[in-house]
């Protein structure tokens, strides 16, 4: 499981610090034209989360249909990120 | 680490065989079983397969340096008389399985902080090769989807290039006869049959700490003397 806040405290490290914590929050934009984060940036969050999901013994599929729509991203903000990620752990461990 | 589709028959064969040879660890990936060491089966028409194959090579916990993709398959069939499932089994396997390939390996060099992609493409996009619209579309494809991926991955230090040989003697050219060779040899600026280890060579160059500038490219092996 993850938190909304251990994701800012993701998002935050793959930005090398450029990012501050004052200024973001589980509402903030990941992806969209208010996002104040690049591709790069994007894909290591990616990559941060799929890590953090195989120390917790599941596999995170960012690279599902849902993720990048519009409408209902998963990457909208951190908050529907930690669902998306809690979800598919609890889909998983369930299995 | 390099890894290395199609690794276990034709060309990916001796690239895997030479890269070995010249001290790299090389995983190769092929649908058929083989007594390779190091090699994993893995169709990459199959997204799961992939996904599968992906969890296997990133638990081995090594460092990933490169992709080179020699999976494919060739037909020769005029447009019009190509049968639908053959259409279909060249772009399931040259375009969308090079497509999948790249997604679902290129994290894997992206930790490894740079790396290199090397997909390969054909002379018979640039010449438009009669007889082989089906095998030169998805080949295009390749190029124009590695072409893009260089720009989205260039940030992460990871150069995307094709290879573009020309007749090569591989399974995948035995329905071309000598003539057809000929016409296609007439294509190139140098033109004469080049073989495994010019490609090899073409290989090493892209490889090399030298080449991190080298990204979005097409190499035509013998030079390109096409349209484009």
């Amino acid at each position: 499981m993850i938190t909304e806040d251990e994701i800012i405290d993701i998002v935050i490290s793959v930005s090398d610090n450029k990012i501050k914590k004052e200024n973001f929050n589980s509402n903030s934009n990941l992806v969209g034209p208010n996002s104040i984060f690049d591709s790069l940036g994007l894909v290591q969050l990616c990559i941060a989360l799929e890590d953090k999901a195989s120390e917790i013994g599941f596999e995170f599929d960012w690279k599902s249909e849902k993720a990048m729509s519009t409408m209902s991203s998963i990457f909208k903000n951190p908050e529907s990120l930690a669902i998306e990620f809690n979800k598919q752990f609890s889909e998983q461990k369930n299995k | 680490m390099i890894i290395v589709t199609g690794g276990s028959s034709g060309l990916g064969k001796f690239i895997a065989q030479s890269l070995e040879n010249d001290n790299h660890k090389v995983i190769r990936i092929s649908r058929r079983s083989s007594n390779f060491e190091n090699h994993l089966n893995c169709d990459i028409r199959n997204y799961e397969d992939l996904r599968k194959t992906y969890k296997k090579i990133k638990d081995l916990g090594e460092p990933v340096f490169a992709l080179i993709n020699c999976a494919g398959i060739a037909s020769m069939n005029l447009a019009l008389t190509t049968p639908k499932n053959v259409i279909e089994n060249i772009i399931n396997t040259n375009l969308i399985g090079t497509i999948y390939t790249n997604q679902v390996f290129a994290p894997l060099i992206i930790r490894s902080g740079k790396g290199r992609i090397i997909n390969f493409s054909t002379i018979a996009v640039s010449i438009a090769l009669e007889g082989e619209s089906v095998y030169s579309a998805s080949k295009a494809g390749v190029e124009c989807f590695s072409k893009v991926l260089a720009k989205e991955l260039a940030n992460f230090k990871i150069t995307v290039n094709c290879i573009a040989p020309g007749p090569i003697r591989t399974n995948l050219i035995r329905g071309i006869n000598e003539v057809q060779i000929k016409n296609i040899l007439k294509n190139q600026i140098i033109k004469k049959e080049f073989n495994h280890q010019d490609v090899f060579d073409i290989v090493k160059l892209i490889l090399s700490p030298d080449s991190s500038s080298l990204t979005g490219m097409v190499f035509p092996v013998g030079g390109n003397n096409g349209f484009r």
